[in-house]
């Protein structure tokens, strides 16, 4: 179980819902995931452009958590803009904040992350920011009142895996608020791995909504999940630098 | 009179409301956000609201993201 501010939740798998071929195959692909929260982007939006149907009609929100993310802000002031804009188009006082002004990288500056969540947090926002694996910014977040803190495994889209291990577990080690997981996770073992670490959850888009089949990718991405936390449940053995057989090592035929 | 929506000049005519016009094109009012002269509009107002010339209207709605 995972509880995030005042909500609890079964799952600790977050799905992105960006990159999804059709509105159908993201639908199926939440389904499958088992998931309760997902996230969504706000943009400008012609009517007449009957091709960006509005994604909330494919979100059954009795079940999930509706994630807002402030996608497109290059600085704090843009975010804050967002966040206001999604709290009052959709009523939702959660958001994940996400400040990456070079589209090169995608790398989040964390300098406006940090002035953008002081603003949010006093506003009455859920703010679960974006952050590179820096275990002294999320410890600065954690203390103005984020509810969660969520460092890349990777930069956003390289399906890298988590390449940043030694700062995501400083942060683990460290947090008082949920960590979990974003960006960078491209297949079910990196989610596995990160659970293992000790995360409490992950966030997935890319990996679910690009495979060749979203549903079934969205649901080993699940299993993956469930099967780490069953891992840390049962305890991990730690690692050593010796050997140590698992037979035994005496009554040997030859003795 | 003209005003600025959604960066285009249109016509609308005088003493319409920010809902009406939203209304003439089709929104959805329950699933989109508006900012009128860059300040968010909160939605219980867009029937109080009567637009002004050269007033810039901006709708946003939720699309897929990560």
């Amino acid at each position: 179980m995972l509880k995030i501010a005042d909500k609890v939740f079964n799952s600790h798998l977050f799905v992105g819902t960006g990159k999804f071929s059709s509105s159908e195959l993201m639908r199926e692909a939440l389904d499958e995931s088992g998931s309760e929260v997902v996230t969504v982007a706000l943009r400008r939006v012609d009517a007449s452009d009957k091709s960006n149907d509005n994604i909330l009609s494919y979100i059954d929100e009795n079940r999930f958590l509706v994630l807002p993310n402030t996608s497109g802000a290059r600085n704090a002031e843009e975010a804050v803009r967002i966040a206001k804009l999604a709290r009052a188009a959709g009523g939702y006082d959660w958001i994940k904040l996400e400040i990456h002004p070079n589209p090169n990288h995608l790398l989040p500056d964390p300098i406006e992350t940090l002035k953008a969540a002081e603003i949010l947090v006093k506003d009455g926002f859920k703010v679960m920011p974006y952050i590179n694996a820096d275990p002294v910014l999320a410890k600065r977040l954690e203390d103005i009142g984020t509810v969660s803190v969520m460092p890349l495994a990777a930069p956003i889209g390289t399906n890298k895996g988590v390449v940043v291990e030694e700062m995501i577990k400083i942060i683990i080690d460290n947090a008082n608020v949920p960590v979990v997981i974003d960006a960078g996770i491209g297949k079910p073992s990196h989610a596995a791995y990160a659970i293992e670490l000790g995360a409490d959850a992950v966030l997935v888009n890319t990996a679910i909504a690009v495979a060749q089949n979203p549903a079934k990718m969205a649901k080993a991405f699940k299993k993956a999940v469930e099967s780490a936390l069953l891992a840390r449940e049962g305890g991990m053995p730690d690692e050593k630098d010796v050997a140590s057989a698992s037979s035994p090592l005496t009554g040997f035929l030859w003795e | 009179m003209k005003v600025i929506f959604n960066s285009k000049e249109v016509s609308v005519s005088d003493s319409l409301s920010l809902s009406d016009l939203l209304k003439n094109y089709g929104y959805d009012i329950e699933r989109i956000g508006v900012e009128l002269n860059g300040n968010f509009v909160d939605k219980k107002k867009y029937g109080e609201i009567y637009l002004k010339e050269n007033d810039k209207i901006i709708v946003f709605s939720f699309v897929g993201g990560g």
